[in-house]
Parts: C-alpha cells; sequence; structure tokens
C-alpha cells in the first residue's frame, strides 16, 4: 500500500492557495494550515470546543449559589473567591443531570456520552459516542487532528473520572489522549521525532496493521456469535488505527508550526501540571492544529501538589469532618483560580483565524464541570460556561434550567448546534438548552 | 365453570401432597405441577382476577399474571419499590443484565423474603409453582445459549496476564508492562470475564508498545560475558546515603555519621564518635550532699531519678531565704557542659533560678523543672560554659566552679539535687584521636522510608539485570536529644512554640550522644533504580534484624535491574513527614531516638547461569550476537530459513496450540518482506514478534462451545492458577492427549499450585476478590488515626497475612468456614502489636495462636479487609455490610435507589452511626435490604479504619477524654475518645448478636453458604464466565464432592478443575 494513496489533502491544498488571502492571518501559522484556514475563513472564524471535566464535583456550600441571578449581585459561595475579576465572562447552569450515568463513582466515562456503560445488552461494561467526537467529525476536517484528549496519568488514581477517557468513538473505544504536557507539545508543535523517523514507523505500524488485519485465519477459532463479536472489535480497532496512520500520513509533509513557547518539562504534576495543559490548549488552537479539545483533569494529582494528602474520594465523603470541608474549600477555589487563570488567556488570546482581529474566547464554547456532583450524586452536576461561541447567551449569570434534571445532552445539543455541526438532537436530550438563557 | 374448578380443586390437593414430599430434598417439581400452575392461572384469569402485570409484551402470561397478583403493587412504574420496576421489566435474557433480575426475583421469591408478609398472601403451593416456572424458563435459557456459544464468552488476556506472559516467555521475571496497558473491565470485581474485557485501537496499540519494549529489553547486554565480581561500599564513603526528594534539610535529623572526617553537607558540625569513648569522659559530678546549704530543704526519695541517696525540695516556703551552691574543682580550665538534675514532674517549680559563675562573668537562667530531664531522664543540660583563665591554653591548675540555685519565685516545689559538669574541650580533642577505621565506622539512619525520603547506598549502581548477592553489615543504635545551638538561621517556622532551653537552643537529637541500642531493628532491604518513584513493596530484596551490641553482617539474595541501588528501610521507626522534627521526636521517643549504623555494603554478582542470556535465547536460540551500542544484535548465516524456524517455535510457544500453516505463513510472510526491504535480521524479527503477541490468536483464549479440548484445558488451567500461558509440562500434556484424565487434571492442579508462580495466583485472586488492590486507595486521617499514617510495615503486613492465610487454606486443604474464623492467623511484630498478639518480634511472618476471645482469625476479620472495606476517615457500616454479602456471603445486595442520599458516619461524635441508619430502615424501601446489609456491617463495628480492635469512637469534636502526641509521621495531633461502640445487631432471620464474636457464630452455622461463595467467585475467576442460573446444579455437585473434606479449599479447587463447568466452554 502506498503511503499517499487514499488523500484527497492535497487537492485541498491546491484549492487553498486561490482562496483569497487574507491579510491578517497570523504568521504562527505554517503554510499548509494557513492555506487552509484561509478557505474555510470565508464565513467567519472558526468555532472551537473544549470540555474540561474532574471526577468528584466540588462540595455544595463552596460551589453552587443558592439564589439565580447575576453573579455580581448574588451571594457567591466562598470557592468562588478567585473569579471575582471574571464573572461577567461566566454562566453558571444549575439543574443539569446526567440521567443514564448510573455510576456514582464515575463521574467522566460517561458525562458527554450520556448513555449507561452497565447497560449494554452482552456487555459487561460499553460505551457510545462522546458529544466532542460528533463535533470532530464534522470541525475536525481542515485540521491535523480531529480532536486532541488531554488526559490525567494512567488509570484513574483516584479521580473517580471512571473509564479511561472522556472520549470515545462511534464504536465505544476510548480515546485516551495524552497525559503530560510534553505529549500535547510534540503534537503541536512536532520536533520530537525526524520527518524520515515518522516515515519509517508510519510504515511498519501500517505494515503490521496489514498483517494482523488479515481476516480468516483467526475466524476458524472463533465461531460462536459473541466471539465473533469480539473478533469484530478487533478488526475495528485496527480499522481504527488505520485510519489515524492514514491522517498521520496525509499531514506528514504539512510542517508543523513554530513553537510559541517553550518546552514544559517532563513529570509536570498537579497545579504546573494543569496551568501547562492550558497553555497547550491555547496554543493548539491558535495553530490549528485542532478545533476540539476535552481534558480529563488530575484532580488528585492537583491536591498531591497542594500538599493534600487526601484523595478526591475521601473529600467528597465530607460528612461532618470540618477539616475535610477546609480541604475541600482550598481545592474549590484553587480549581476557580486556575479556571479564572485560563479565562484571562483565552480573554488575551488573538485568534489569529478570525477575520475580524477577535480573540479565541470570543469563537469559543467552553465548558467545565463533570458528572457528578459532591457525594456521588448524579444529580445536578456542575456546569460553568464562558466563551463567545454561545448563541444568545450573555455570561454574568446563574441561571437555573425551569425543569429539575434537565439532561446534559440539550446543552450538548446546543454546544454542538452553536459550533455548527448539524446535529439535531444528541443522545438523550429532549430540548436544546438555550430556553434556559433566552 | 364449575368443572373448571373442580379440577382445580383436586390438582391443588395432589399438588400440596406433592409439595410436602419433594421440599425438603429438592426444589425441583415434577412435571405434573407445571400442568397445575397453568390450570391455577386460567381459573383466575376467567375469574377476571388477573391484574395486567407487565408492559414488556413477552412476559409470559402466567408468569404475568402472577407477578400481577403479587409483585406489582409495590414495584410498578409509579413506586418501583427497592429499585426494582418489574411492571416495564422486558422478559429479554439474552440481556445478561435483565436475567439477572429475574434470576434476582426468583431468588427473593424462593427465599420467601419476597412479598412481604403484610403485603401478600401467596400460599406456599402457588410460591413452589412460580419459581418452579421461572426457574424452568431461565434455565433452559441459559443451557440453549450454552450448547451454542458456550458458557463463556472469549476472553482476551487481562493486563496483569499479558506481563507474565511476556515474563515468563522471556526470562524476564521484573519485567513491568502491566501500568502501560489500559485498565481492564471486571465483572464480579474479576478481570476475566469476556464480556468485560474490551478490544479497542487502545488496547491493541498498547500491545504492541508494551511488546516491543519487552523484547527490546531482552537484547540489553553485552556481547562478553560480564565477571563476577566482589565489591564493598563502605557507608561512609558514600556521598549521601539518602536519596529522598524532599528538603534536604529535613534528612539531616535523618542521618548520623560516626567516625572519620565529615564530607556530608547534611551532617552536624559536632562529629560523631565511637560509643566506647563516653567513658572515657571525666564527667564530675556534685550532689547535694556535698553542696553548701541555706535553709530546711526537705529530703526525699520519692522519685527515683536522682543522684546519691536522696534528692532536696522545696514547696516554695520562702522567697529566696532557701539556696545551695554546689562547688566544684575542675581538674583544669576549659569549656564545660553543666547540667543539672531536678527529677521533673508537674507540681515542680516552672521558674527554678540558677546563677552560673563562670570564666566571662555570672548566667542567671529560670528553669522550668516540670519537664522531664532530657538526658536519660535525669540530667538537664543548662549550656555549655568556660571555666578558668581565658586564653590560658597551656595552664592546667585545678579551678573551682559555683552553680546556685534559690527557691525565690519559683512557683513550685523546687528541685535540688546533683550538678554535672562534662569537660567538652577533652572530648573533641580525644575524638579527633579516637578516629576509626572505615570499617568500624558506619552512617546511622533514625527513620523509616516513605515517600519523599529513602535512603540507601548510591554508589552501587547494577551493572546488569540477573542474581546477585547482597551483605551488610549493620548494628542498632540509640541516638539522644540535647539543647544544642540550631544550625539553621531562623526557628523553625512550623512550630513558633518551640521549647527552648535556658540558653535559647534547641532540642535536637545529636550524633555525640550515641549509644548501643537497646534492642534489635528490623531493616527491610530492597532494590529499585534512582528514577523509580519509591515503594518498599517493589523488588524486596530481604529484611535483617540489626543486633544492638556487635554489629553483624546479613547476606541476602538479590535480583537487580539494571541500574538499581539497594535501599533501606528502618521498618519500626517512625517516618516524619512534617519538618522541623526536634521537639516532635522527643514525643515519640523520650528514651532516645533509635536508628540503624549501616558500616557497609557488599554486593557479589552477577551470578550468570548461561550466557547469552536466556531471554535472548527465548528469542533468538543460538544465532550469534555482535555489540552494538548499548544492545546485542541477532546475527544469522541464514536469514530467512532461521527466521522460519525461531518464528515457529516461538508461535507454538504463545499460540498455547499447534499452529496452523496459514497462520505461520502469515507472519512469515511479513518477517520475510521485512528482510527483503533491507530491514536488519533483529528489526524484522522484532517487528514480527510483537506482531505475533498482538494477534487475535494469541490475545483471545482458545475453547469452541461443548467439551474443551486438551489445548483449551491446559490454557485455562494455567491462566487459573498460574495467570500465564501454559508451561512445558502442561504442553506435553496437551500434546499428548492426557488432560482429560481426571487423575492427571488432580496431579497438574496439585503440581501448579506447588509452583512458584502458584503465588501469582494467591495475590491476583485476593486482589481481585477481596479487593486488596485498593488498599491505599485511602489514607488514614492523620488527627484521628496518628499512628497508621505513614506505615508501609502495617500495610504490607496486612497484606501479607491475607495471602500467607489464604495460601494457607489451600496447602492445607482447611475448611471453608475459616474463611469467617478460626483460632490462629499468620503474624509478624507489626501485625501482632496491631491485633494485640503479645511475643511476636522481628519482621518474620509466623503462625500464630489466637485466644478464643480474640475477634482476629479467618477474612472476616483480618485487618486488611476492615481497611479496604473503610474509607481514611471513617468506617460505614453499609459499606463493610455490602462487602460482606458480597464477597463473602454471595449474596450481594441491589445497588441503592438512586435518590437516597448516602448515610455519612458524623465524625464530630453527636450522633452515631446506628441512629442515622435505624432513620435510613424507617423507610420501607431502605428496610428491606439494609436488614440484611447492616448486621455485618454492625458486627465490624468494633474494628476502626485500620482493623484494630476498638471500644470507642475516636472522634474530632466530642468525647471524655482529650488525646494529644505526635503521630508517626511526626505530625501533632489532637482527638478525643467518643462513643462506645455498640457491636450488635439481630440477623435477618431474628438471631441477635452481641458482637462480632457471636457474629461469627451464627455465620458458621451455616458452612455452607461460606462455601458456595468461595466456590462460585473461584469459579468465575476461573472460568471466566459468571456463575449462571443454569450452573446452580453443578455447583452443588461440586459441594457434595467437597463435603466429605468439611469443604476444604484444596478439594473444592480441584473439584472445579474436574467440574464440567471447568472443562467445557
Amino acid at each position: 500500500m502506498s503511503l499517499f494513496s487514499s488523500t484527497n489533502r492535497r487537492t485541498f491544498l491546491r484549492n487553498g492557495t486561490n482562496a483569497l488571502t487574507l491579510p491578517f492571518l497570523a504568521s504562527l501559522l505554517p503554510a499548509g494550515s494557513r492555506a487552509l484556514a484561509e478557505q474555510s475563513l470565508s464565513f467567519g472564524a472558526p468555532k472551537r470546543l473544549l470540555w474540561m471535566a474532574m471526577g468528584h464535583g466540588h462540595m455544595e456550600k463552596h460551589f453552587y449559589p443558592t439564589e439565580s441571578g447575576r453573579l455580581s449581585d448574588i451571594a457567591l459561595p466562598p470557592g468562588w473567591g478567585p473569579m471575582k475579576k471574571n464573572l461577567n465572562q461566566v454562566t453558571m447552569v444549575s439543574n443539569f443531570t446526567n440521567a443514564e450515568n448510573k455510576q456514582p463513582h464515575e463521574g467522566t466515562e460517561a458525562v458527554l456520552t450520556c448513555v449507561n456503560v452497565v447497560g449494554f445488552p452482552g456487555k459487561a461494561r460499553h460505551n457510545s459516542i462522546s458529544c466532542d467526537q460528533v463535533a470532530a467529525a464534522h470541525l475536525g476536517q481542515e485540521t491535523r487532528y480531529q480532536s486532541l484528549q488531554l488526559n490525567c496519568e494512567n488509570g484513574d488514581s483516584g479521580n473517580g473520572h471512571g473509564g479511561v477517557a472522556m472520549s470515545y468513538r462511534e464504536d465505544g473505544s476510548p480515546l485516551p489522549g495524552f497525559a503530560s504536557p510534553l505529549e500535547v507539545y510534540f503534537k503541536v508543535f512536532g520536533g520530537n521525532v525526524s520527518r524520515e523517523e515518522m516515515l519509517h514507523t508510519l510504515k511498519q505500524r501500517r505494515s503490521i496493521f496489514d498483517i494482523l488485519e488479515f481476516e480468516g485465519s483467526s475466524t476458524k477459532r472463533l465461531l460462536t456469535h459473541d466471539d465473533r463479536e469480539k473478533l469484530e472489535d478487533y478488526t475495528t480497532s485496527i480499522r481504527d488505527i488505520e485510519l489515524s496512520l492514514s491522517r498521520e500520513e496525509e499531514w506528514i509533509d504539512i510542517p508543523y508550526p513554530k513553537a510559541t513557547q517553550k518546552r514544559p518539562p517532563e513529570g509536570m504534576q498537579g497545579e504546573p501540571e494543569i496551568k501547562a495543559m492550558f497553555k497547550m490548549i491555547l496554543a493548539a488552537w491558535q495553530t490549528d492544529a485542532t478545533r476540539v479539545v476535552t481534558y480529563r483533569m488530575p484532580d488528585a494529582g492537583l491536591l498531591q501538589s497542594m500538599e493534600i494528602s487526601s484523595t478526591p474520594h475521601t473529600l467528597s465523603h465530607y460528612g461532618s469532618n470540618v477539616s475535610l470541608h477546609e480541604l475541600n474549600l482550598k481545592r474549590t477555589t484553587k480549581w476557580m483560580q486556575l479556571y479564572s487563570g485560563f479565562i484571562d488567556q483565552l480573554r488575551s488570546a488573538k485568534d489569529p483565524l478570525d477575520p475580524n482581529g477577535g480573540t479565541l474566547f470570543e469563537n469559543s464554547l467552553v465548558y467545565n464541570g463533570g458528572g457528578l456532583r459532591t457525594a456521588h450524586r448524579t444529580t445536578n452536576v456542575p456546569c460553568l460556561l464562558t466563551g463567545g461561541g454561545f448563541k444568545g447567551l450573555t455570561h454574568g449569570h446563574h441561571r437555573v434550567a425551569s425543569k429539575e434534571n434537565t439532561p446534559l445532552a440539550n446543552l450538548w445539543t446546543t454546544m454542538l448546534q452553536d459550533a455548527g455541526a448539524p446535529v439535531e438532537r444528541f443522545a438523550d436530550a429532549n430540548a436544546t438548552a438555550t430556553s434556559i438563557w433566552s | 365453570m364449575n368443572a373448571n374448578s373442580n379440577i382445580v380443586a383436586s390438582a391443588l390437593t395432589s399438588c400440596v401432597g406433592s409439595f410436602s414430599s419433594n421440599m425438603a430434598i429438592d426444589t425441583k417439581v415434577s412435571a405434573e405441577n407445571k400442568v397445575v400452575y397453568g390450570f391455577v392461572i386460567i381459573f383466575m384469569m376467567s375469574m377476571g382476577l388477573v391484574a395486567q402485570a407487565s408492559q414488556g409484551s413477552d412476559v409470559p402470561e402466567a408468569l404475568s399474571a402472577f407477578l400481577g397478583n403479587h409483585c406489582i403493587d409495590c414495584h410498578d412504574d409509579a413506586e418501583a419499590s427497592g429499585g426494582l420496576n418489574i411492571q416495564s421489566l422486558d422478559w429479554n435474557l439474552d440481556d445478561p443484565h435483565i436475567t439477572n433480575i429475574w434470576v434476582k426475583i426468583h431468588d427473593r421469591i424462593a427465599a420467601e423474603e419476597m412479598p412481604p408478609e403484610d403485603a401478600s398472601s401467596l400460599g406456599k403451593v402457588e410460591r413452589g409453582v412460580a419459581i418452579e416456572d421461572l426457574a424452568g424458563r431461565i434455565q433452559r435459557f441459559q443451557e440453549k445459549n450454552y450448547a451454542k456459544h458456550g458458557r463463556s464468552v472469549a476472553r482476551r488476556v487481562n493486563r496483569f496476564e499479558y506481563e507474565n506472559i511476556l515474563r515468563d516467555l522471556l526470562h524476564d521475571p521484573t519485567l513491568k508492562v502491566a501500568d502501560q496497558l489500559p485498565l481492564d473491565g471486571e465483572v464480579h470485581g474479576f478481570a476475566k470475564v469476556g464480556t468485560a474485557l474490551d478490544v479497542s485501537h487502545v488496547q491493541v496499540n498498547a500491545y504492541l508498545d508494551a511488546a516491543e519494549f519487552a523484547l527490546r529489553r531482552a537484547l540489553e547486554f553485552p556481547v562478553k560475558k560480564p565477571q563476577l565480581q566482589s565489591n564493598r561500599y563502605y557507608a561512609r564513603e558514600e556521598t549521601r546515603m539518602w536519596a529522598g526528594k524532599g528538603n534536604p534539610g529535613w534528612a539531616r535529623f535523618s542521618l548520623a555519621l560516626e567516625g572519620l572526617e565529615i564530607n556530608d553537607r547534611y551532617s552536624f558540625e559536632k562529629k560523631g564518635f565511637d560509643p566506647a569513648y563516653e567513658v572515657r569522659a571525666e564527667v564530675i559530678t556534685v550532689d547535694n550532699t556535698s553542696a553548701e546549704l541555706t535553709g530546711t530543704w526537705r529530703e526525699s526519695t520519692k522519685s527515683s531519678n536522682h543522684v546519691g541517696t536522696h534528692y532536696l525540695a522545696d514547696n516554695n516556703e520562702g522567697t529566696g531565704t532557701y539556696t545551695i551552691s554546689w562547688k566544684a574543682e575542675l581538674p583544669k580550665p576549659g569549656t564545660y557542659e553543666v547540667r543539672v538534675s531536678f527529677i521533673g514532674g508537674k507540681d515542680m517549680a516552672r521558674k527554678a533560678p540558677y546563677l552560673i559563675r563562670h570564666a566571662e562573668g555570672e548566667t542567671q537562667l529560670t528553669i522550668d523543672q516540670t519537664v522531664t530531664p532530657t538526658i536519660e531522664n535525669l540530667w538537664f543540660p543548662l549550656g555549655r560554659f568556660r571555666f578558668g583563665s581565658i586564653g590560658n591554653g597551656s595552664n592546667s591548675e585545678p579551678v573551682v566552679a559555683e552553680i546556685s540555685l534559690s527557691n525565690k519565685g519559683a512557683n513550685g516545689w523546687v528541685v535540688a539535687d546533683a550538678v554535672q559538669f562534662v569537660p567538652l574541650d577533652n572530648l573533641e580533642k580525644e575524638n579527633q584521636k579516637a578516629q576509626l577505621s572505615k570499617e568500624q565506622a558506619s552512617t546511622a539512619i533514625f527513620r523509616g522510608a516513605y515517600t519523599p525520603f529513602y535512603y540507601g547506598f548510591e554508589k552501587f549502581k547494577a551493572p546488569i539485570r540477573g542474581d546477585y548477592k547482597v551483605r551488610l553489615k549493620a548494628r542498632s543504635v540509640l541516638r539522644k536529644t540535647d539543647y544544642v545551638e540550631w544550625e539553621g538561621e531562623k526557628k523553625p517556622r512550623h512550630y513558633p512554640g518551640l521549647v527552648l532551653d535556658a540558653t535559647r537552643r534547641y532540642p535536637t537529637p545529636v550524633n555525640d550522644r550515641i549509644f548501643s541500642g537497646k534492642r534489635s531493628e528490623p531493616v527491610k532491604v530492597y532494590s529499585s533504580t534512582l528514577s523509580e518513584p519509591n515503594n518498599q513493596s517493589m523488588l524486596p530484596i530481604g529484611m535483617f534484624e540489626a543486633p544492638p551490641d556487635a554489629p553483624e553482617v546479613f547476606e541476602m539474595e538479590a535480583f537487580f535491574e539494571k541500574g538499581a541501588m539497594v535501599k533501606l528501610d528502618c521498618m519500626r521507626l517512625p517516618s516524619p513527614m512534617v519538618p522541623a522534627m526536634p521537639h516532635t521526636i522527643q514525643k515519640i521517643e523520650p528514651e532516645g531516638y533509635p536508628g540503624v549504623a549501616f558500616h557497609w555494603l557488599e554486593v557479589e554478582g552477577p551470578f550468570i547461569k548461561e550466557w547469552p542470556p536466556a531471554s535472548y535465547k527465548a528469542l533468538f536460540g543460538d544465532v550469534p550476537t555482535e555489540q552494538s551500542g548499548r544492545h546485542v544484535i541477532a546475527v544469522p548465516t541464514h536469514p530467512l530459513q532461521e527466521a522460519g524456524e525461531l518464528l515457529s517455535g516461538f508461535m507454538t510457544r504463545v499460540y498455547r496450540r499447534p499452529v496452523a500453516d496459514a497462520e505461520f505463513e502469515r507472519f512469515y510472510l511479513y518477517a520475510k518482506q521485512l528482510l527483503e526491504e533491507g530491514e536488519t535480521f533483529t528489526e524484522a524479527m522484532i517487528a514480527t514478534y510483537s506482531a505475533v503477541l498482538a494477534s487475535p490468536e494469541f490475545l483471545f483464549h482458545c475453547g469452541e462451545p461443548g467439551e474443551l479440548d486438551d489445548f483449551a484445558i491446559a490454557e485455562r488451567l494455567s491462566f487459573f492458577l498460574g495467570e500465564s500461558i501454559p508451561d512445558e509440562s502442561l504442553r506435553a500434556l496437551a500434546q499428548q492427549g492426557k488432560l482429560r484424565d481426571s487423575e492427571t487434571l488432580r496431579r497438574e492442579v496439585d503440581r501448579l499450585l506447588e509452583k512458584p508462580e502458584g503465588r501469582r495466583f494467591v495475590k491476583e485472586f485476593l486482589d481481585a476478590w477481596l479487593k486488596l488492590d485498593e488498599i491505599n486507595d485511602t489514607d488514614p486521617d492523620r488527627e484521628l488515626y496518628p499512628e497508621y499514617a505513614g506505615d508501609w510495615w502495617l500495610v504490607n503486613s496486612m497484606i501479607e497475612e491475607s495471602r500467607l492465610y489464604f495460601a494457607d487454606l489451600i496447602a492445607g486443604d482447611r475448611p471453608a468456614r475459616n474463611i469467617i474464623d478460626a483460632d490462629y492467623t499468620f503474624a509478624d511484630e507489626r501485625l501482632a502489636r496491631h491485633y494485640g498478639i503479645p511475643g511476636v518480634v522481628g519482621p518474620t511472618f509466623r503462625r500464630v495462636s489466637l485466644p478464643g476471645n480474640s475477634p482476629y482469625g479467618g477474612i472476616l476479620t483480618q485487618a486488611s479487609v476492615l481497611k479496604v472495606t473503610a474509607n481514611g476517615t471513617v468506617t460505614s457500616p453499609v459499606l463493610r455490610g455490602v462487602y460482606v454479602m458480597e464477597r463473602l456471603l454471595g449474596d450481594p445486595p441491589s445497588p441503592p435507589p438512586p435518590s437516597v442520599p448516602a448515610v455519612e458516619p458524623d465524625i464530630r461524635g453527636a450522633t452515631t452511626i446506628r441512629e442515622l441508619l435505624k432513620k435510613h430502615r424507617e423507610d420501607a424501601s431502605c428496610a428491606s435490604c439494609h436488614q440484611k446489609i447492616d448486621p455485618p456491617g454492625f458486627a465490624l463495628e468494633g474494628f476502626d479504619v485500620m482493623g484494630r480492635w476498638r471500644e470507642n469512637y475516636r472522634s474530632l469534636g466530642e468525647g471524655s477524654e482529650r488525646i494529644e502526641g505526635v503521630g508517626r509521621s511526626g505530625n501533632e495531633f489532637v482527638h478525643f475518645i467518643g462513643n462506645a461502640v455498640d457491636a450488635s445487631g439481630v440477623t435477618p432471620e431474628g438471631d441477635p448478636f452481641e458482637d462480632v464474636l457471636q457474629f461469627k457464630e451464627l455465620l458458621l452455622e451455616n458452612e455452607e453458604v461460606i462455601a458456595r461463595n468461595i466456590t462460585e467467585q473461584l469459579l468465575v475467576y476461573a472460568t471466566g464466565a459468571p456463575v449462571g442460573f443454569a450452573d446452580r446444579d453443578e455447583v452443588s455437585a461440586i459441594l457434595e464432592k467437597s463435603r466429605a473434606s468439611e469443604f476444604g479449599m484444596r478439594t473444592i479447587i480441584h473439584e472445579i478443575v474436574q467440574s464440567p463447568l471447568f472443562l467445557r466452554k
């Protein structure tokens, strides 16, 4: 098989150069991406999507405002301290519930898929496509990566995320992504392997998968229906890998953008790691490496870097333990501080793809939350929104959905639609979320 | 109509008859009765009594009618009592989730738990007919399914099996790849079941990476065989003995150096010296009997820590009229440390005024005599002063020194006993003379290892992976605290209230006050590379006990990774995690601070059995090697031919059965293609081997519906008891077709259990069954449980007990009831202390007998189990109850209905968990489950979060007694003794128990329940399929065959392997 047989990438590129040249494109976009970007920009700046989640949620009294209204007018819980200057840039929504999440210890596994992971017939545990992957299919065609997944360290290590990933493909297979800022850095800016090494690796991998995909040999051994299903899973996996190899091959001759920041060190943990990941999200967007990102955040790592020895799970069982209350507040405050810092950066980051010279903030839709409230509750999960991409949403309010347990999928539907993905209803959505703010 | 009812009436009579005769023996009812059931239903339907039972259109009519009559009232769409909605429950047995619900419905009705007595008038006959009908339907469905697909779904290997396979295959016992592979899905807690072991691109990619990583390790060796060497590394020649990432300043309290010049920047200014030298110090002591007195002091001998026949005391009767003056004739001028003795205690003078006349003038000091004197409980240092004329070093005329004390403003009992002068010039001078040889010199460690503090010899790094011998020379020592100049610029910031001595110096453990230890100290020796995260259990080498007097040499066998260091954990010693420890150390160990002095490390090795190593031979046979950088490459003479031969051998080994030609061709052609494209032989083979190790034939277990063939039996057996692919012997037996022979199977089971790999089974099975792999998921709260925080020894010993105990149950074919109770267990010193068993000293595990009134004995009350069922702060009867039901009694409760908030214990101590649960049970929908869950949970309330016996809870808010101190991780803590524990309860059968002892007795009344549960747990593990409804008869058969051995654990394993459940897919 030729390495570059299946691509229509070059056609794309040629068209790109014919498109009108937009002078405002920042120089940091590599030539290839610039061309692509220019083409799409005749329709205005592309939307960027980001979903961030922690496993166990925040303690109620520190995080959930008791009244609705303008955030600057109502009494805010103590965890909101660091958000003061960005109150007008965020929206807090109450009453979202992921009714399909039956797993009170696993906050992230189903947060974007809105399915019951133990409810699939014949499977002990399974998943379905996550909304970010729906978005990626529509918004990810022109970027080096359809989407990027940022993750915490291998395994769950007590974060309460569940599963191994936040993003899942259509067949329910997980996309765990990258657990360190350095890995993301290499994905965005390249630089860890030469083109030749890369070609060699791709070629070798490709040839391995060619023979692994070889059918017929296995069917003799795996005869029964259930067993065949297993084998099909296997074959699908191989195809999945081949698809991603194809994409890598298509992009191999398109140079990586010039690095706009220093290479993050190895072995980062907790607060510095989270800050570095935030920077990488901005870099990925600014260089148009991708437009869709999910971040499975390292809550346990953050606690460790704060020298708090309790795990997120222990913190979620605070009961009447005053010292656990204090630790909870410390953590919530830290998360809010990090979040507010991220909003600052979004607001000051120019969007090189915006014909009107706007910022990334203006063109993004960012969800920050997770699938669990405090003490393993799956109702009224944390939901903070920021970014100017939400249609008709004026930030700066605590908005309460009129119905308790409004499907979280309503919000996903709205985010997909607002970002330009032609989706009618995602998962168990029964409406869009726009009615909550219009 | 009339005719119909007559038939029904007579049929009912016969039905009752046949029931009463059958019930006692078997729950099976004759076919005749099913017909009767049908009649009953038809009759009732015709009377219009049957409500619409279920919207699931497929529920069989008769069943639907029964449910409509007896269940739907509560279990409908609106109420869904206990989380069960029968009205909307589909009759879809294809879905195991739904089947499980139907089985549960069957079991609850059969056990007469449902419908509740007060809600229904279900007769015995109708009940029997209904459960018979339901059972038959599920049974028939599952049997049909088994015939078609087999009980188990083809499963892939899990990540631990993948690691073990590579270890076995490559003779690489310390290879670590499980962490690189994604987490496996579990059924009933076991990562052994096909439906949960998903395959995705993530998995396949990870297999390729892991395989390549492992294969390349097999090439990491020099062509030339390394020579056997023996090197000694003297402790005092190490640049440093600590390897922690933490604040280096903390290390100074952890190390002391003895003899020789000190080049360690974290050592004290003052050098340590030979303990024997202390005798030579010419200490001058003046007792109160030789002192000048004014006033009428009382003579006392009430406290024993005094010098001479008695001491003097005054209860502040005068204000300065009582005085005492000690005069000493010092042999020569110089600097002396002045020490006074004064008993100490709470009624003593808070402000005892001392006056010291010395060469520079007079110093007045106010001493708090309530403190315990710091040196040997006797002497309190006032400070260091110069006596005699200054600047005249050669003057050696005797000098008179004078110390006085009065009762002025003393505020409490002033004690006057003795004064001591310790000549320091002399000591320091003599000390320099007393240089120790490298052999005698040592570096001592005064703490346990705990991330990020770990200690070891860093000059040794293993040159190559392999076997070595390690020798350590060590002895135990005691270091006392003293008041010395703080070396840092500032007072430690964490302890603003730190007590200063008279001259504003700090109590600090010092190196010139090192003595022989009072007891031997256990040391755990382990290895890891410098860059690896530290974990004592990572690669244990061995343990020894450093003796208190003369040092001894201890030899251990070790397996090192390349680059591994030898690390040391003085396991009994505290592991402070907070800085500024001097005064906290005093609180932990007032007698002096124990440590272990290490003299040297000697490493002999590598001991090489074959070269090139076995791991190379496993991949490249006899193909010659050539050096290429840090590794070797294989250089064959006829690459294509040798590739074929090697590949064929490799595939036969890993595929667990004869390799089909087409299967071989596929990989052979791949290797060939790579070679033809110009890849080197080594690279081509690594790529091909990796592909084999990611191929479905390798990843998935073989076996077709129906009877397993010999190869599939070998595989199943080997993955059950060895967690890996079959060994040579099993492969040979499979090849010869002997594995369906019952006696052969028996011999093989015995052989596999005795192999070292049998330990893998014990570890992995217990990790999954008892969730022991979760033991470190929570930390005990440092405020409430200061004695556990930072204690690796305890946690490791807890796990070790469970493993030894379970292995012994199998080895000794001991009865399954020992899971609940026994009069023995296995313990080392730490666990024995935890359990309150006297007389167990040292880190070696041994079998210990337990007295009849001990709550310990049996897995139910092992500390490991009690730890994993608690979170770090509190115990919850609910969590423990659910665990016991699910893991030990085989009756897993339903998950709580979604809307009910969890019951969280109140650690302020105001409300008891019992009161909270009682309120919870008042809700009828909670009560039905909690009457089963709560009793085991209540019985285990007698144990705290780490499994230690308690009479009272500890509380952070309220309580009868305030407890404060310093925990073993150096933290200061305060908690209270709270409410008394009430561990009584009533079983669902109505039997009351007072405590866990009585509860155990009640459980032991039905041994079969315990045996059935462990049988089923092992079956899931062994066969990779949950025990279905249709398997119940076979399980009963296994139990019958084990009954004669009192359900012996080894017998059960044998009978499982002999059972059709094991021998069929």
